[in-house]
């Protein structure tokens, strides 16, 4: 079989998923077979997040590259596989109508678009990454921390854009908007908070310039992700530098959960 | 389409580059033309920038500025396949390809365009920083214009939603931005064909501004 009608026959669900065609996209879901859906997503994963990690890994040095090449779709199928079965039992408590393979494709699909969004700007992260200053000197450290803003905001914005055809296949599927947007929400938490901790058991991805080039770090079972925030957020010190803004940010959140609770109870 | 209708259909009629040619062997001669175009008229800006300080710049220059674009878009092209299929257009690789280089050509045309002021101002000022000043706002406008191009076409090939192409402009610009800035000096002289330290470009800008302008008789040496 000629190479380009094989690249093509893959990429066509993949362009189907990324125009966002619901119609099309949700009759791929209904049929959920390896060839046709599971096989271009899972392509798409493995290339997209694989160039992607391996063009973030490339910072730190080649051997890196090669390893978050490897670790970044071992991410995504790993948050996939660990949270198949809750999602799964969530879509159908919540009335969403899929089954728990549809689950595990829909899934799947979201990240596919993750992975191509993030991949395709592989190419860009490199050629910012091989025209980085040196390490070591004054301009490198302000270099760094535009760097890993920057790579936050690819990631949260591909994840968004994941996430909002995600949530468009869900209300098309469901048959309500209020379903689709409540399974969504309880899926994303749960990936979130899943793939959280993963990503944490998985370090090191952009590479600490401090610490050796290493696939896992020696102790990757050692303490959690949540642990380890709590542990840098340092609230005593918080409170005592900033109490004004401790204080502001805990109304915030008061707020947020008093109108939150309030909604609920009035529904 | 010979190769001067493809120069008139950039500049006047996108609709002949991008409807007419429906299979991919005219899609590639096209794609042919429009490089050997873009990267014709990148030269002729790029030697008109060396020309500044003459010498080796004369061939440093036009080289620098016909690579250093062709590669900005060669890294911007799979975000822009990827960004045109999430704004809704169905398109092919080559498709993406003469999108993008449509795009380019049209800007590299309209340098050429901008040529002549270039000249005059080049032998009549000594200012590094007014020559780099003037070809930053020469490029922002052609490229724009280029853009432009790009948006119109995307919407022949029904593009629904402009944002995501928005974004992939925003990004295209600010590697253009960097990428020149990663291969200075393209005005002025070095030992080196690639600079030895690596700079973000608004950081580039800023000291460059700070530093006083040369006299014409360094510059001449």
């Amino acid at each position: 079989m000629p190479a380009g009608t094989w690249i093509h026959r893959e990429a066509e669900p993949l362009k189907k998923l990324l125009r966002g065609e619901v119609v099309a996209i949700s009759e791929m879901l209904q049929k959920g077979d390896w060839r046709g859906v599971i096989r271009p997503c899972v392509v798409a994963i493995l290339l997209g997040s694989g160039c992607y990690g391996a063009a973030l890994g490339l910072w730190r040095a080649p051997m890196m590259a090669l390893y978050v090449g490897i670790k970044m779709p071992l991410l995504v199928g790993l948050t996939l596989l660990v949270n198949g079965l809750l999602n799964g039992m969530l879509a159908q408590v919540l009335g969403s109508g899929l089954s728990f393979r549809q689950t595990l494709t829909a899934c799947l699909m979201s990240f596919a678009i993750f992975s191509l969004v993030a991949g395709s700007l592989s190419p860009v992260v490199m050629a910012a990454v091989l025209d980085a200053p040196e390490r070591g000197t004054e301009i490198s450290a302000a270099w760094y921390r535009g760097f890993l803003l920057s790579q936050t905001a690819v990631i949260a914005g591909a994840g968004v854009l994941a996430n909002y055809r995600l949530l468009k296949l869900l209300r098309h599927v469901s048959g309500s908007d209020a379903v689709g947007t409540r399974t969504l929400l309880a899926w994303l938490t749960g990936n979130l908070f899943v793939g959280a901790q993963l990503s944490y058991t998985l370090r090191p991805f952009f590479g600490n310039p401090d610490l050796e080039v290493q696939f896992l770090r020696p102790n990757p079972f050692e303490g959690n992700f949540y642990e380890a925030v709590w542990g840098m957020m340092d609230l005593k010190a918080w409170w005592t530098v900033r109490p004004e803004l401790a204080f502001f940010g805990g109304v915030v959140l008061m707020l947020i959960l008093v109108v939150g609770v309030g909604r609920k109870l009035s529904s | 389409m010979g190769f001067w209708s493809t120069a008139e259909a950039v500049l006047k009629n996108p609709r002949r580059l991008l409807v007419l040619e429906e299979s991919r062997a005219e899609d590639r001669r096209t794609i042919q033309r429009l490089l050997i175009l873009c990267v014709l008229c990148l030269a002729v800006f790029g030697l008109l920038l060396g020309g500044f300080s003459g010498g080796q710049q004369l061939w440093v220059a036009p080289t620098k500025v016909a690579l250093g674009a062709l590669f900005s878009l060669l890294i911007c092209l799979p975000s822009l396949f990827i960004f045109g299929s999430l704004a809704g257009m169905n398109v092919r690789v080559e498709q993406v390809v003469k999108l993008g280089l449509s795009g380019l050509t049209l800007t590299s045309l309209l340098l050429v365009g901008f040529a002549p002021v270039v000249w005059v101002f080049s032998q009549s000022s000594d200012s590094l920083v007014f020559m780099g000043g003037l070809a930053v706002v020469f490029w922002m406008v052609s490229v724009l214009f280029g853009m432009r191009l790009v948006r119109q076409e995307a919407e022949l090939l029904k593009l629904r939603e402009l944002s995501y192409l928005n974004l992939w402009i925003f990004i295209f610009i600010l590697v253009t931005l960097q990428v020149s800035t990663a291969v200075r000096p393209i005005i002025g002289t070095a030992d080196t064909f690639f600079p030895k330290e690596k700079r973000f470009f608004m950081q580039h800008w800023g000291e460059e501004m700070d530093t006083p302008a040369p006299t014409p008789a360094v510059r001449k040496k």
